[in-house]
Formats: C-alpha cells, structure tokens, sequence
C-alpha cells in the first residue's frame, strides 16, 4: 500500500517531524520523475510552492538535497512545472543553495536550475550581488561538470546591466570564465561562451574586443557540435552585436554557412530559429559579400516563412535577418529580397509586437527603393495607404519608419510611384511630421519633400505644389531659416530642396525661390559655421544664376548681389574650410580647365577668380576681381 | 561592356577585309611599340627608367614593391612618422543618385574612325568609409541591342585607405595598372609632384587623395540587368575611372586582356531638364 499524492503532499506540512518531511518529498521526487502525468497531479494539489518553502528553511542537507531534486523534476517538462516553481520563488532559493557548504546539496541545487533553464520560461535576469557571485565564480572551476555549467549559466544572467557586468568583473567572473572555456566538454564551453557574451555585451573597452576574439572561435566551432547547439548561435548573436570589428572574422570562420545549415533543418526549434536569426542579421547588417553569402546558402525561403511563425521572438528575429539583408542596392539588385517578402512584412505591420512592428516598417523603408524589386509588390499589396497611414501612428518609431519609406519611395521615383504617393499623401500628414514631437521624423519629413522636387519636370513641380495648396516651398524656407531653431542637417535637406525646385521647375521654380522670401536665408547659409549647410547654399546659389545670359538670371543675380551674396561667398574664399565648397564655390566649370592643370587644391588653384565665378558673370568682373 | 572581339572582327572581315586587315596589323603594331616602350619603363629590357618613371613606378606599386636602387624602401616612415592617409574629400558628384552621360569609343581596332556608344551612368550608392561604390551603365547604339543595354557595376575608389592603385585582381598586372592610370591627366600630375620631390608620397604614403582635384576609381561591371549573357557583349574587364571633382566629368579606360585595349569613356555629370552646371538632389537612406 501507498501514500496517495494528496496524503503526501499533507505531509510536506507535518510540523515537527524532519523525517516525516524528508520521506514524503523523497516519495513524490520518486514518483514524478520521468511521469509527466504525476508531476500535473503533484502541481494541481500545490505539492510544488510546498517543496520550495522546505527549500528555504534550515532543513539539513539530505532534505535539501531532496527538495532541489523535486524542484529540478517539476520544471523539466512541463510548463504547468515550471512555471509553479518560477511563482512560488524556487528559482531564487535554489540559487541560495549553490552557496551552500554542503557539495551534495551545491549539486542538487545545480542539476534542479540546468532543468529550469532548458524551458524558455526561464527567467534571463538574475540580481545577485557580492558573495553570492563570488561563490558562482569560485563554483566556475568545481570538479564537477554539472555545478561548473550551471555556475556559468547563472552569471550569463547577472550581466543585464553595466553595473551587474561590474559586479562579475569585480568577483572574477572574466578569468573564471575564461579558464572554463578551455573544459573539454561542449556544454561547459558553450556556457562560458555564452556567459562571456553576455558579459561582455554592449561594453567598447579594448579589452573586451581582445576577450570576444578569443569566444569567437570556440563559439563558431560549436555551431559545429550538436550536442550544444541550442543556444549557441544567441550566443554567438550576443557576442557580435555592437562589435562590427568581429563580423569579419565570424564570416570568414563559416559562422554564415553554419547557422544557414540550422534553418535548412525541418526540426529547427524556436529558439535555435531565434538565435540562428538573429546572428545571421547581425553579421548581414554592414558587410555586402556577408549578404551575398548568406543568399548563395539558399535560405531566404526558410527566413521568410519565419516571419509568419507562430512565435513572436521567431517573428521579430526574421524581421531584423530580412532588414540586414536589404540594406544594399546590390542586395535589391540581385533579388535577393524579392517580391515575396512583400506580403509577410504587410502583415508585420499588424503584429501585436509593436518591436515587430517597427522591425518591419523599417525594412520596408529599404525595400520600397526604386533599385528593389520588391517595390512594386509593396505597391501593389496597398503598401503605400499602409505607410500613410503608419505615419499618425502613436509610436514615434513607427511615425520615423514610415516617413522614412517615403523618403525612399520619392527616391528617383518615376512618374507613376510619384503620382501615386501624391495622391496617397495628403498635404496636411506632412505637415504634421515636419512638426511632430519627434526630431527624427521632422528630418525625415524635410528629406522626403527634399526628394519630391528632385530629379523632376517643371510639371512635376507644378504639381507637387499643387498638391500642398502652393505651401510646400513655404515649408522648405521656414526649416531652412538660419535664425529658427532648425538643425543643421534639417537646414541643408531644405536648401537642397529649394536647389531642386530651382533646377527641376525650370524658370518658374527659380521665380518661384525668388519670391518665396528664400534668399536671406540662402545669402546667410553661406556663412553658416556647418559644412553641409554652405555647400547646398551655394547649390542653390548655383541654379538660381542660370541659365547664363538670360535676363531673368541678371535679375535674380543682381538681387543675389543685392542681398549680400557674393560678400559671403568671398567669405568662402578667403576662409577655406571644405573643398567640395570650393569647388562648387568655383563651380567647375570644365571650360576653366578647373584644377587640374598640375596644381593642387592646396595651393589656390582653385579659389581667386574662380570664387564669385556664379555672380561675377553680371556684375562688372573688374570691380569685383579688384575688390578681392 | 564591350563588344565580343571576336565575332565583331568576323562580321566586319566579311565586309571590308582588305582594308581592315591592314588596319588591324597597323594597330597591332602600334600595340606592339606601345607594349615594348612600357617593358622599357619597367626595366624588362634591362634599361636604366627616368627617375620621374621610377618615382611614380614606386608610389603605385608602394614601398614594398621598389623599383631602383632601394631607396624607397629606406625613406618609408619609421613609427616616429605615421602615415597620413586618409580617403578623398566628399564630393557633391560622387554620391547615391548622380547621373553622369557621355559616351564609350569602342572598336578603335577594327574601326580607327571610332565606334560610339551613348553611355549613361547613375550612382547607386557609395560607402566611404569602405571605399566602395556601385551604379548602373545603360548603353544606346548598342549592335544588335533593340533597346539600351543596363548593366550594374560595384566600384572601389582609390583612396590610400581601402583601395590603392594597384589593382591586384580582374587581370589586371601592375604594368596594366600604370599604363592605364599614366593616361589620365590627374594622374599625370601625381607624377610632376613625384619630379619635385614633393611630399611622401613616392615611398607609397601619399596622404594626398584628400584634397587632389581628382578621384580614381576602378568599376566592374557585374551582370546585365536588362539582357542575358548571350547578348553578344562582355562584361569580363573592368574601367579605370577618373572624376575630375569641380567639373564632374569622368573619364575611363576600359581594361579586358581579350578586348579592344583603351576603350575611353568620356562622361559628363548630367541632370535632365537643368540648365547648365546646375544639379538636382535626392537623398535615400539604408535603415
């Protein structure tokens, strides 16, 4: 005859008696282990918030011993288990008995946390400070290999913050960790490395650049060992962010070709598809022959079916892969994300992830490129309502990402893609990004007029005018105002969209700049103390004295005069900070023979008499060449 | 891009086959010279190089690759002396979505009145810190073609950094690379500084692409975007490029060992519809 689950569970409670205790734990340790179905009944009769208070107390060493069994036997399996054992604080308590003086109990405690962590319900952060990560480190070098492992895996969580970092750098968590990744065994060098990137994340120092070159390759070589291959890729994703000085050498080392294998293979869980993703974005983010790589390893299907899995991290990591992937003209050239991707990225933008949401947004803003093929499916799929309408979107990140499509879709458009953003943008949504409440989206709003007036017809122009109730050029002189609180690059984005209005308008743009009230802020950027500025002031300048020997451009010229241009471009001259300011300052002029007669730049060949070049033409050339 | 060699010469010799075998032995004749005069330059004959040649010979092939008496080698810097490279000033003609339009002489072989093709190129993108570049080339006049043929190119810009003048790839020895970058006029002028003497640069730390009024840049067409492989053109060489930067005029020489040799592109920066010297300007972003 046996004890029924509910008589033992009463007797975890039994008062006084250590023995009594100590022989039902033991008994239900016994009956759940490898039975999913006792371990339910166990849970549902709150065996398990029982076991763990018997956990916490001073109960000796054989019932604790007992307990973390119990406890490590509730949480492997079954998700109703763990996540009793995570509510009722057994996590905590277990970590409490690593420091224990007793090593039967040490290894209890580190057998029941390996189970704990193999669900991804486990908890990623831990706050344990001094002692406790002084005991983690020292257990780093145990004889055992199970206490060694567990050890690395608890510091891996008590890196979330820079302070924590320092607190594990203080115990000596980077040597231990170190002489650990040396173990023979894959899984403690898998929990090194794994502890070593998270240890190391986000931290510049040079001295952590020199410690990831030596996680690298153990990292990598495990991608090789399926044994541990679980959550090597994070690892290895961890350990590449924020350290582009190392994608080169993962690549190189066949990090691409390796996590390529993972999403080629049906069994493929989430969290490998996770980490494997993310990785794989992270090494595709800067480097084109790393795109090209990963596209020669045939998995774009496999990435783009992950951005309909069911679960949200798979999501989000192919998201940031397809991103990476894209941010590229040859990239877009080849097809590489081609027009399938389209339909899966439409549905992100529903995603109840709002981080999925704004992942997605912002690979669009690559794939409505007019080099990408894809365009036209985002198009077609109603991509260009979707953006509008992302662009009153509560989220900032949003509002950025979609005035920043935009941008990208008014690039080199051509007439249909501009006639249909016109007629899907009104007038009044870009008035409200250039005064959002977030700076970006204002830049983003001045760069997608910037390329409304770019490389168009006077129709065009005409058109785009008509479409902001004649406004849009008043909205280009208020931000390019040198006395309004505009920042610089806002300020030169609008100068060179009076420039484009000016050369895509034709002779009406340039009546048209003339009398929006632009010249004063024209004439005063060219003394501007930015670079950038100066520069697409003198653009502007430029395109309004053409086209030469035309009375109209004498006219604008002399009010250019008038206005103190050619004074401030004499500044220019004579204050020689940017050489392509020169050089439009002296406007080339291939008739000139420019600066390549044998003279460097260096040496004045390209300032005197070429400097006022752009107003001299109307002026008398000899009173201003001997005003210089 | 370029015509395939061989089937041009077999359609043209149907046609005017006197005339045009003489041309042909003419040229290769003058190939011929200009080869011996280039394997003057490079000592392979034996024969003592100017100074002004060795110098300039030194700084292309840099310290590691010095030509004379070894005096190169010991003028590089010590650690006392850093190198001052740093990569071309920003140009407003050099950026994603300039246009430039001119044209390519093609068939200076078989054809010495030249053969024309109306060449248009816009840039894709540009990477300075990597000093990489890339753009499309459409092509009109084209043999053959019913419509312009585009092709896409990637593009790296000589710029002390990244890139130098040698290009160590894509067939190209070193002796091509002189031949080719002596035919620019920007280049040229590199080798007048070298004669007197100035700066560094003749030990192969030149630190002067910065503010030189030109930039070199080397593009290599990749794959045809509109057309297939068997459109009767190659892609196989490569264009010496040269940007003079206040003008925004381009000139380029197109390098294939089985092609017509110094096939010259002559471009012009170009916006449609502006007037003269004036550009339009759009601007995209990655995110």
């Amino acid at each position: 005859m046996v004890a029924s689950p509910a008589d033992l569970v009463a007797k975890l409670s039994s008062s006084g008696d250590r023995d009594a205790r100590l022989k039902a734990v033991r008994d239900i340790k016994n009956v759940i282990i490898g039975n999913k179905q006792k371990k339910q009944v166990f849970v549902s009769l709150g065996a398990v918030p029982r076991v763990v208070e018997l956990l916490s107390c001073d109960a000796g060493g054989p019932l604790l011993v007992q307990c973390a069994a119990a406890v490590g036997s509730f949480a492997y399996g079954l998700d109703a288990g763990v996540q009793a054992v995570l509510a009722s604080g057994g996590v905590a308590h277990l970590l409490v008995a690593l420091s224990s003086e007793d090593e039967a109990v040490v290894l209890a405690a580190s057998r029941a946390l390996k189970m704990v962590y193999q669900s991804p319900m486990a908890p990623a952060a831990h706050a344990l400070a001094g002692s406790a990560l002084t005991r983690l480190v020292w257990l780093l070098g145990a004889a055992n290999l199970c206490v060694a492992e567990v050890a690395a895996r608890v510091l891996a969580r008590c890196c979330d913050t820079p302070e924590q970092q320092a607190a594990v750098l203080e115990a000596g968590g980077l040597g231990g960790l170190l002489a650990l990744l040396a173990a023979a065994e894959p899984a403690r060098r898998e929990a090194a490395a794994d502890a070593l990137a998270a240890l190391l994340s986000g931290s510049p120092a040079a001295a952590s650049q020199a410690v990831r070159r030596a996680v690298l390759p153990v990292l990598v070589k495990l991608l090789g060992c399926t044994a541990v291959r679980e959550g090597v890729p994070g690892a290895l994703a961890a350990l590449l962010d924020d350290c582009p000085a190392l994608h080169r050498a993962a690549a190189d080392a066949d990090a691409i070709g390796r996590l390529a294998a993972f999403l080629q293979d049906e069994r493929c869980s989430s969290r490998l598809k996770v980490g494997t993703l993310c990785a794989l974005g992270t090494l595709c983010l800067d480097y084109e022959d790393h795109r090209r790589q990963l596209a020669e390893a045939r998995v774009l299907p496999q990435i783009v079916r992950a951005l309909d899995d069911p679960d949200a991290q798979v999501r989000a990591a192919a998201c940031t892969c397809v991103r990476s992937m894209s941010r590229s003209v040859v990239a877009l050239h080849c097809s590489r994300v081609g027009a399938d991707v389209a339909p899966p990225l439409f549905r992100r933008l529903q995603d109840a992830d709002l981080g999925i949401q704004a992942t997605a947004s912002a690979t669009l803003c690559n794939v409505v490129l007019d080099t990408s093929p894809a365009q036209e499916a985002v198009l077609a799929a109603g991509g260009l309502a979707t953006l509008v309408r992302l662009t009153s979107a509560p989220a900032a990140e949003l509002r950025v990402n979609a005035a920043w499509a935009l941008q990208n879709l008014m690039h080199h458009a051509s007439a249909d893609v501009r006639a249909a953003v016109l007629a899907a943008l009104p007038w009044e949504r870009v008035e409200a990004l250039a005064s959002d409440a977030d700076a970006r989206v204002q830049e983003r709003a001045v760069k997608l007029l910037q390329n409304v007036f770019a490389y168009c017809t006077p129709r065009d122009v005409e058109a785009a005018q008509a479409w902001s109730g004649g406004v849009a050029l008043r909205l280009l002189v208020s931000s390019a105002n040198p006395a309004a609180n505009v920042p610089p690059l806002r300020r030169s984005h609008s100068l060179y969209g009076l420039c484009n209005v000016a050369v895509s308008g034709e002779e009406a743009g340039r009546a048209a700049v003339m009398a929006s009230g632009a010249v004063p802020h024209i004439v005063a950027s060219l003394s501007d103390t930015d670079n950038a500025v100066r520069l697409a002031a003198v653009w502007c300048v430029i395109a309004l004295s053409e086209p030469h020997g035309k009375p109209a451009a004498a006219q604008r010229v002399a009010d250019l005069a008038a206005a103190g241009a050619l004074a401030a471009l004499r500044g220019l001259a004579e204050d020689p900070p940017s050489l392509d300011i020169h050089e439009r300052d002296g406007d080339g002029g291939g008739e000139e023979g420019g600066a390549g007669d044998g003279g460097a730049a260096g040496e004045g060949g390209l300032l005197p008499g070429t400097g006022q070049e752009v107003l001299m033409r109307d002026e008398d050339e000899d009173v201003v060449l001997s005003s210089l | 891009m370029e015509r395939r060699l061989a089937n041009l010469a077999s359609e043209r010799l149907s046609e005017r086959r006197g005339v045009q075998e003489l041309q042909l032995l003419r040229s290769l004749r003058a190939r011929e010279l200009h080869v011996t005069a280039m394997e003057q330059l490079l000592g392979g004959n034996g024969e003592a190089c100017s100074e002004e040649e060795l110098e300039a010979l030194n700084y292309i092939m840099g310290p590691s690759y010095a030509v004379g008496d070894g005096d190169a080698a010991e003028e590089e810097p010590g650690p006392s002396e850093p190198p001052d490279y740093q990569p071309p000033a920003p140009c407003s003609y050099l950026q994603a979505g300039q246009g430039f339009e001119g044209r390519q002489r093609v068939a200076r072989v078989v054809n010495p009145q030249g053969e024309y093709w109306r060449v248009m190129v816009r840039i894709q993108e540009l990477d300075r810190g990597r000093g990489l570049v890339s753009g499309s080339m459409w092509a009109e006049n084209v043999p053959h073609a019913k419509s312009p043929v585009v092709t896409f190119w990637e593009g790296e810009v000589v710029d002390d950094v990244n890139h130098s003048f040698i290009t160590a790839k894509w067939g190209a020895s070193r002796a091509d690379d002189l031949r080719h970058w002596s035919k620019f006029q920007g280049f040229c002028s590199f080798k007048r500084q070298a004669q007197r003497g100035q700066g560094r640069w003749a030990t192969g730390n030149c630190g002067r692409l910065r503010e030189w009024p030109y930039i070199f840049m080397r593009w290599k067409e990749r794959f045809f975007v509109n057309v297939g492989e068997d459109c009767g053109l190659t892609i196989a060489g490569f264009y010496y490029v040269c940007l003079e930067r206040a003008s925004g005029r381009i000139e380029g020489f197109y390098f294939d060992p089985s092609s017509t040799p110094f096939q010259h592109l002559d471009l012009q920066a170009s916006c449609p519809g502006a007037a003269p010297r004036c550009q339009s300007f759009g601007t995209f972003e990655y995110r």
